[in-house]
């Protein structure tokens, strides 16, 4: 599939990386400064076209002539609907827009650009005020996804010490949910020594350990159970502290509000807090630095149920956060019973991750990869319904449409083939979700949701 | 006189004078028809009035004739304007009261004068005494002064701009749903208050008032003056019922009633400053009613006409049936200061101004717990900008101050200390009638003639919301210290030629 990608900033960027492993990628950037590095980066293997989105000429050098998919993300909203618009008028079936503006939004800017299935628009700082939202919904969680409709959840979570399931064996655990399964472990990523970690598909013997870093597969009905045995479950926070006052953190914060969630933002900028202050009612603002430890120690950062940083620096909210956690143990050092804050930092650069799963931030978030699940899920929603994409260990979800054509109709999950490197999670038959066995046999019209390493996403894909 | 003549400063000028000339000419056509009105009676006074209508009609046109309007409007033009205005206005009618035999004091027909274009409830004048067309003259007067703040208040403020009038800037965004110029703003303003004039005197009509008496009533009530005809309307509760929600309608806000004029009540039930308005009107009427121990309907009435009286600045006379208890002057005395919505024709600092004193209170306490916290207030979700914010303080500084020194200034003058910040209060926030703490409605014929002129400032301060006398009165003061600057370089020129 030949893909055009308008804009080379961090979410263009990553969703042309990304695609390109599957696809035919062009890559679109009209600054030149920032087309130079591109152009320069080897460990970007993309086709670099310097030019605009809106200039039918640029758009023509990049194939627009004979492209599948535009995916048109730069900062200006205009440019990216104009460019989707050119590149309907030349051709091209779906485009995928970013779309910041809630009024820009709507069925009439949607008509523009076709039917519903041939166009997706994104907004990557709402997708991660979403995940965000999720996480603290379920606050010890490190990470959660939502398949088969909602009915399917993903989570991650390290184990603490006095979680249930430390020291029980996958054997054991498989004999307590007979007969049916409620949940499936689906991947643990365990510390071998200070520097490495590993991530195992678990056998039955295996025996879960005290931070362990595991990923569950289960139906929605059982979240509460699985957060309970993951030894994770606190309530919905009732104090928030974000570090930053961008506009993830301005959508954040409106849907905290509501939740009816105490809200505080420290911003940098005083114009950005003045604005902050008017546009949020029920929030309190403050205008500083949050590497500023009396800053933050002035928002009572120790004393907040959840800190997220979610500055544009990524240094700035690791060390943000890692106040947080500090100040917190203090305090509840000094008083009984208080709690150290949860911690979410949002990560632009990927390869901080390891470092942060080492120096304990809690959990993290990368506007990348909230976008490019969006993204991908669009371009492979012609053979898989939805998928999502892990900031750990790089796995991807996939969800699948089983049909009476599909190779692995009529056969058991563990006679279809499926690479090593791949776990089927959970089926969703007549709209109900079921843990999936080994010998489960797969029927028409049933949603299958798989765990794999991206190099296998193709070859699962050939057995739908 | 005109704008080329005088370059450096005529445009301010021009306002000046076009003010001028709409006191003459507004008095003018007033005195004229309440002479022609006088024709229906005996007319006793209507050769005097249509005399010195057309003289003064005749001043006014030719002063108009020979002015250019300002290129740009400032907000110093305008201010100028209505200052002027004021202050011709007053002095017509005072000429008008002298001519027509009301009084044949100088200091007594100007107090007149003032009581009736601020719609202070605080006459001296003995209505019994007087012909129907002073009367008119007299009512007619008040339904002007109270359109004239009307139109200060809102109208101006899209000419003028945001660093205008506070009370009128806070109001911005509200008045600006009145009208996009200051040409719409004024139609909608006369949309509402010529029409609620009309349905008030067609209600007053109905109760058996009489037409004269009825508009007369109907006038005093839209425009909040207070100025009541003869023989005591108000001992009729059919005509106390209308009023009380004639001064409750009046208190509130035009930009609320343009709204409910096209029917979108919606924006109005966000409107935190119309809930308290309400509030406190029905609280406090309850209040009265319930704390004078007399629970028969006509005490409801008389505790609800006492409490929409004091808040809307109109100054009814009324008095409750049972027991008043000297905590009801305090209340009366307190809600009188604050008077009813912005934007509104009543007097007092208003209800959103203390709003946002309120609000800016709390931050500020905030702010002693983080002081590095950004917070901004807000009326019905929308933020204020700080200078709104900064002004609605200033304007708060501002009315105290003319409060205190008012009352230093009466009570020089012979009041005691009570009654001085009794009458400086009423005075400055144009209402009336005024009470003693055993709730007495005191007579100000009985005061002294230098007490009733030591309130004169307050009112007209108090009925232009402050700003523009004290803004007119700055660019004067600019324009003597330019003209005495120019006065000492040619002095020290001729000093460098004689040497």
């Amino acid at each position: 599939m030949k893909v055009i990608v308008v804009g080379a900033g961090e979410v263009g960027t990553y969703v042309a990386d990304r695609l390109n492993r599957h696809h035919d990628v062009s890559l679109m950037e009209k600054n030149q400064e920032r087309f130079n590095q591109i152009d320069t980066d080897k460990s970007l293997d993309v086709l670099t076209i310097l030019g605009s989105g809106t200039d039918p000429e640029a758009l023509k050098r990049a194939g627009v002539e004979e492209a599948d998919l535009l995916v048109a993300v730069t900062k200006n909203d205009d440019a990216n609907l104009l460019a989707a618009l050119l590149a309907k008028q030349a051709g091209v079936k779906r485009t995928v827009v970013r779309v910041e503006s809630r009024g820009l939004r709507n069925k009439e800017v949607g008509q523009l650009l076709g039917s519903a299935d041939s166009h997706l628009m994104i907004d990557p700082d709402e997708e991660v005020a979403q995940d965000v939202i999720r996480l603290m919904e379920y606050p010890g969680a490190l990470d959660m996804v939502h398949m088969g409709g909602g009915e399917v959840v993903i989570i991650g979570a390290k184990l603490p010490p006095d979680a249930p399931f430390v020291g029980v064996s996958l054997e054991q655990l498989g004999k307590d949910l007979e007969p049916d399964w409620e949940f499936m472990i689906a991947s643990i990523t365990r510390q071998v020594n200070e520097d490495e970690e590993k991530t195992l598909i678990p056998r039955k013997n295996e025996i879960l350990q005290e931070g362990d870093l595991l990923r569950v597969i289960c139906k929605r009905r059982s979240l509460r159970d699985v957060i309970r045995r993951l030894g994770i479950e606190r309530d919905m926070p009732a104090r928030a502290l974000l570090l930053g006052g961008g506009r993830t953190a301005q959508l954040l914060a409106e849907s905290l509000v509501e939740k009816a969630v105490d809200v505080a933002v420290i911003e940098k900028d005083p114009k950005r807090a003045e604005e902050l202050s008017a546009s949020l009612k029920h929030a309190l603002i403050f205008n500083g630095d949050i590497t500023d430890v009396d800053m933050l120690e002035e928002a009572d950062v120790g004393r907040q149920d959840i800190v997220v940083a979610l500055t544009g620096e990524d240094d700035a909210n690791v060390l943000a956060c890692l106040y947080a956690k500090s100040a917190g143990a203090r305090i509840a050092g000094d008083s009984n019973g208080a709690s150290t804050p949860k911690t979410i930092a949002v990560v632009h650069r990927l390869k901080l991750l390891d470092l942060l799963d080492t120096h304990d931030v809690g959990a993290t978030l990368s506007p990348r990869t909230a976008t490019a699940n969006s993204v991908l899920r669009f371009v492979r929603s012609g053979d898989a319904a939805q998928i999502a994409t892990y900031l750990h260990g790089d796995a991807e979800i996939l969800e699948f449409a089983v049909t009476d054509t599909s190779e692995c109709e009529g056969k058991r999950i563990a006679d279809a083939g499926f690479p090593k490197e791949a776990l089927v999670g959970a089926i969703l038959r007549d709209g109900k979700p079921q843990i999936a066995r080994g010998s489960t046999v797969f029927r028409d019209r049933d949603h299958v949701i798989v765990i794999s390493n991206p190099e296998s996403a193709e070859s699962i894909g050939q057995l739908f | 006189m005109g704008y080329k003549k005088l370059p450096d400063w005529a445009s301010w000028t021009s306002g000046l004078f076009l003010g001028i000339s709409s006191g003459l000419q507004v008095v003018s056509f007033v005195s004229i028809v309440s002479g022609l009105i006088g024709l229906t009676g005996t007319g006793s006074q209507t050769p005097e009035l249509l005399v010195a209508g057309t003289c003064l009609g005749i001043l006014g046109t030719y002063l108009f004739s020979i002015i250019r309007p300002p290129e740009q409007l400032r907000a110093s033009d305008i201010f100028a304007g209505f200052f002027s205005f004021a202050i011709s206005a007053t002095l017509c009618s005072t000429l008008i009261f002298l001519i027509a035999g009301v009084t044949n004091q100088f200091d007594t027909a100007l107090y007149e004068a003032s009581v009736a274009l601020t719609t202070t409830a605080l006459s001296t004048l003995d209505i019994s005494r007087l012909a129907p067309e002073i009367e008119f003259f007299r009512g007619i007067l008040q339904w002007i002064g109270g359109l004239v703040v009307l139109i200060l208040g809102a109208a101006i403020i899209p000419v003028v701009g945001t660093r205008s009038n506070p009370s009128a800037h806070i109001e911005r965004n509200e008045a600006l749903s009145l009208g996009a110029t200051r040409r719409t703003a004024v139609y909608s303003i006369l949309v509402i208050y010529v029409p609620l004039s009309i349905i008030l005197w067609f209600a007053y009509s109905l109760t058996g008032l009489g037409i004269f008496d009825g508009l007369l009533l109907a006038v005093s009530t839209v425009s909040t003056g207070g100025f009541l005809p003869q023989g005591n309307p108000l001992a009729n509760g059919a005509v106390q019922w209308i009023a009380i929600a004639g001064m409750c309608i009046s208190g509130t806000s035009f930009v609320v009633l343009w709204r409910l004029a096209r029917n979108k009540v919606g924006e109005l039930k966000s409107s935190l400053e119309l809930r308290i308005y309400f509030l406190v009107l029905i609280s406090l009427g309850l209040v009265l009613f319930l704390a004078s121990g007399n629970y028969s309907l006509i005490n409801l009435r008389s505790s609800f006409m006492v409490i929409s009286s004091a808040v809307s600045t109109t100054g009814f006379p009324a008095v409750i049936q049972g027991e008043w208890l000297p905590v009801f002057t305090v209340l009366i005395l307190l809600i009188t200061a604050i008077g009813g919505m912005a934007g509104s024709a009543s007097g007092g600092f208003n209800i959103r101004s203390l709003i946002i004193l309120l609000r800016l209170s709390m931050r500020e306490l905030v702010r002693q717990l983080h002081p590095r916290s950004v917070v901004r207030i807000r009326i019905d979700d929308k933020p204020l900008s700080e200078s709104t914010v900064e002004h609605a303080v200033v304007l708060q500084f501002l009315f105290i101050s003319v409060v205190v020194i008012t009352a230093v200034s009466s009570s020089i003058a012979g009041l005691d200390l009570f009654s001085a910040i009794n009458a400086s209060i009423h005075s400055t926030a144009t209402a009336g009638p005024i009470r003693s703490i055993e709730g007495d409605l005191v007579d100000p014929s009985l005061w002294t003639r230098p007490i009733r002129v030591t309130l004169i400032p307050a009112m007209i301060l108090g009925w232009l919301t402050i700003f523009p006398v004290l803004i007119a009165a700055g660019e004067f003061t600019s324009f003597l210290k330019g003209r005495l600057k120019s006065f000492r370089r040619q002095v020290l020129k001729v000093k460098e030629r004689q040497r």
